[in-house]
């Protein structure tokens, strides 16, 4: 079995998340060519909203 | 896969186009140094990867400032180009890439790819061909399917390349680069931002809460400042004042005869939202107050007119005053023309004197000129009378009336003269002064005219009676002024009263807006922004676990998968090291694995760092050793089949170029070889001693017109 398939398998046996992390390992393996920057765009992508949603909460928290 | 023939055509040192095929076990290509092997070689590399391996960004140092295409003398404008013939599983395909010959840096190749069914492919759907037919990217290639005589070294001494080849060597790149690509995110840090983000906003909130009441005290100060007592800060204070508020300022509207709208007193808002204006509108534009300075403008003209009248009514009593000295001084006008006159008939007569003593003097010279040219002296040319000393008379009477007489009546003449240049002066003097004296009662008329104009009275009024209806007048106006002006004295002291009161409703409104503010607790749920903050939190909290979950099992997975390999590698790593080197020093793969990282490392049978106790030799030995393994691990998985070699032999002793060759041999099982070689015991090793069907190809000199050229090929 390649990696990804060995992978799968134990996400699945792990039974935590397994949709998420199927779709994030299937996230890694189509980003292999590009050096991760897919993932590495969703991850800034998230930190950006929560840290505008932190900026917003706490503007709400002033008026 | 593999290369079954290279075309090569104004490659590096190869000018004119040439043709080596390569489907041969073995082919060795034998030449002397700077004849054009490399450039061979690194064709396989420029066809399949373009311009990433002419940088030195490649991985190769010395391939900074690398040139594409060697000038050579006559060199025309043919491209650079390379075609690969390949063998695949489908049949056989044709990979091209050329370049212009003028081409600019950032200009891209042309690439083209012929598949087993006879189509052209260009551009993406080429480079797509390329990704999917099993061809590796550019750096397995350089790890894992070619031996750069200048990266040897550095293959098993530095620590990040040996552990990415022997990761290779295994078979666990993707293993690395998932890998690599899950840390380059550090999972565990965005657990860490997550924390400061709430504590961030934790802190926010309790400021949240804690700033109403610090605002009620600072409003209670404020209070205290603008003498508000504290049982005012209530609700019915707060409608006292706005009922206060706008009552005076009806009243005000009233005496500035303002037309404008008020708010009901029991509309906080709208009484909140007039108060701020009022005091704007109320000095703006009051009809009562609207004729002040007009009043004002006309005061000013009095003042002005009064003034300036004054002015030139001294002015004009000054030039009366000169002008009746002067008279009496000197005479009036009559006496000082008369006088004039008088000195003009006075120098007339003075003048007609000296004339006749000068025509009589000419008479006397011309007669006494005649009696010098007569015959006899003593008569008189005239009457003929006899005289006795006639010449000595005439000269007697000549002397006479040229000297004393003329004296006299010169100076008779100058004195005319000067009496007359002083009646003059005198008569010019009063003239002036009678000028004046017009031009001064002129602008006092003036002045009087523009007087009777602003009191509206007709030219019959007199003087005096101008002055004091002016005076009357001013006096009227000024009186007006008074009055006005104590208005809008009165509106501006109102204005100011106002700006208190509202000052001191602003504060109570406030006050009683933080009171409430204060008295009640936030619900951090029922914003919406929080929501979708713990939204956004949840899923990057999911992702960071996500990928750490992830990643954990990728490290686990490749630690078995790496032990599980590793046999099978050191197996293969063993055989040929032990060909090479014609030793029994086990050398093997080593994987370390601790909580954060795998690494790789060679060691030897006592699993001691192999690398620091090797001479240079057995380190060219082992970095082959290691890429042979390599090469047959990948031709195993049925990918790239054929593994280059540039000048292995170069600082191999005698025994280990022979062990060298039976490695190659050995390889040749597997997958197809191409070594370059200078002439020597090594090529001649591969040429007369190797078991397998090799293509000996042998280039001769390089020459500057022609470029590198093929001397012999032969088949063995």
């Amino acid at each position: 079995m390649d990696l990804w398939s060995v992978l799968e398998e134990r996400i699945k046996q792990h039974g935590v998340r397994v949709e998420e992390r199927l779709e994030l390992l299937a996230g890694l393996k189509s980003d292999h060519e590009t050096g991760g920057a897919v993932i590495s765009e969703r991850k800034e992508m998230l930190v950006l909203r929560v840290d505008d949603m932190a900026a917003r909460s706490k503007e709400a928290l002033r008026v | 896969m593999k290369p079954t023939a290279i075309t090569v055509s104004h490659f590096r040192g190869w000018k004119s186009e040439h043709r080596i095929t390569l489907d041969a076990p073995i082919t060795a290509i034998v030449a002397e140094n700077a004849r054009g092997k490399s450039s061979l070689l690194n064709a396989i590399e420029w066809c399949l990867y373009g311009a990433v391996v002419t940088q030195k960004g490649s991985g190769i140092d010395e391939r900074q400032n690398w040139e594409l295409r060697t000038r050579v003398e006559n060199d025309d404008t043919e491209p650079t180009s390379v075609t690969l013939e390949l063998e695949t599983a489908e049949g056989s395909a044709l990979i091209t890439r050329e370049r212009s010959a003028n081409a600019k840096a950032r200009e891209a190749d042309e690439f083209t790819i012929q598949d087993s069914n006879g189509n052209v492919l260009t551009a993406d759907s080429a480079e797509s061909w390329l990704a999917d037919s099993g061809i590796p990217d550019w750096e397995t290639y350089r790890r894992a399917h070619c031996f750069h005589q200048e990266a040897a070294r550095q293959r098993v001494v530095s620590t990040t390349e040996r552990s990415a080849i022997l990761a290779t060597l295994l078979g666990l790149d993707d293993d690395l680069a998932l890998r690599n690509t899950i840390e380059s995110n550090q999972p565990s840090k965005l657990f860490t931002e997550i924390d400061k983000t709430l504590e961030a906003l934790n802190e926010e909130a309790h400021r949240a809460l804690d700033l109403p009441r610090q605002r009620l005290g600072e409003l209670e100060s404020r209070a205290i400042e603008i003498r508000l007592d504290s049982n005012q800060l209530s609700e019915s204070s707060a409608n006292t004042f706005r009922s206060q508020l706008v009552v005076r300022a009806r009243d005000l509207a009233a005496r500035l005869d303002l037309t404008t709208d008020f708010p009901d007193e029991s509309d906080a808002a709208g009484v909140r939202n007039w108060a701020s204006k009022w005091p704007a509108t109320a000095r703006s534009s009051s009809p009562a107050l609207a004729s002040l300075e007009d009043h004002r403008r006309r005061a000013a003209q009095f003042d002005q007119l009064v003034t300036d009248h004054q002015q030139v009514d001294g002015t004009w009593q000054e030039a009366q005053s000169k002008l009746q000295q002067e008279r009496q001084s000197g005479g009036d006008e009559a006496q000082r023309e008369a006088g004039v006159t008088a000195a003009n008939a006075k120098l007339t007569e003075a003048n007609t004197a000296l004339e006749q003593n000068n025509a009589k003097v000419k008479l006397l010279v011309d007669a006494k000129a005649a009696i010098k040219a007569a015959d006899h002296k003593d008569e008189c040319p005239v009457c003929e009378t006899d005289v006795p000393g006639l010449e000595e008379r005439l000269e007697a009477e000549i002397e006479t009336l040229r000297s004393d007489e003329f004296v006299a009546l010169q100076a008779a003449q100058d004195g005319a003269r000067k009496k007359l240049d002083h009646a003059k002066s005198a008569k010019d003097v009063l003239d002036a002064l009678v000028s004046a004296e017009a031009r001064v009662r002129g602008r006092v008329d003036e002045q009087r005219e523009k007087l009777r104009e602003l009191l509206s009275i007709n030219e019959s009024t007199a003087v005096h009676d101008v002055l004091a209806e002016a005076k009357k007048q001013r006096e009227s106006i000024q009186s007006e002024i008074t009055g006005l002006e104590g208005l809008a004295s009165d509106r501006d002291r109102r204005i100011e009263d106002h700006q208190a009161d509202w000052g001191q409703l602003d504060l109570i409104e406030k006050w009683l807006g933080a009171t409430e503010k204060a008295e009640s607790s936030i619900d951090l749920s029922a914003l919406p922004e929080w929501s979708e903050f713990n939204e956004a939190l949840d899923e990057l909290a999911g992702f960071g676990s996500d990928l750490a979950f992830l990643g954990s099992l990728a490290r686990d997975v490749q630690a078995e998968r790496s032990k599980s390999r590793a046999a099978e590698v050191n197996k293969a790593l063993g055989k040929y090291y032990s060909l090479i080197t014609q030793d029994d020093t086990a050398i093997k793969v080593s994987v370390h694995t601790t909580a954060q990282r795998i690494s790789y490392n060679l060691v030897d049978a006592s699993d001691r760092p192999a690398v620091p106790i090797l001479n240079q030799a057995a380190i060219n030995a082992l970095s082959l050793a290691v890429l042979f393994a390599q090469s047959e691990a990948q031709a195993s998985a049925d990918s790239w089949e054929l593994v280059v070699l540039d000048d292995p032999a170069q600082s191999l002793d005698t025994e280990k170029q022979a062990g060298l060759a039976r490695a190659i041999e050995e390889l040749a099982d597997c997958c197809s070889v191409l070594v370059a070689a200078v002439p020597g015991q090594f090529s001649d090793r591969i040429q007369d001693f190797v078991s397998k069907p090799r293509h000996m190809v042998t280039l001769g000199p390089w020459s500057q017109t022609d470029g590198a050229s093929i001397e012999s090929e032969v088949d063995r």
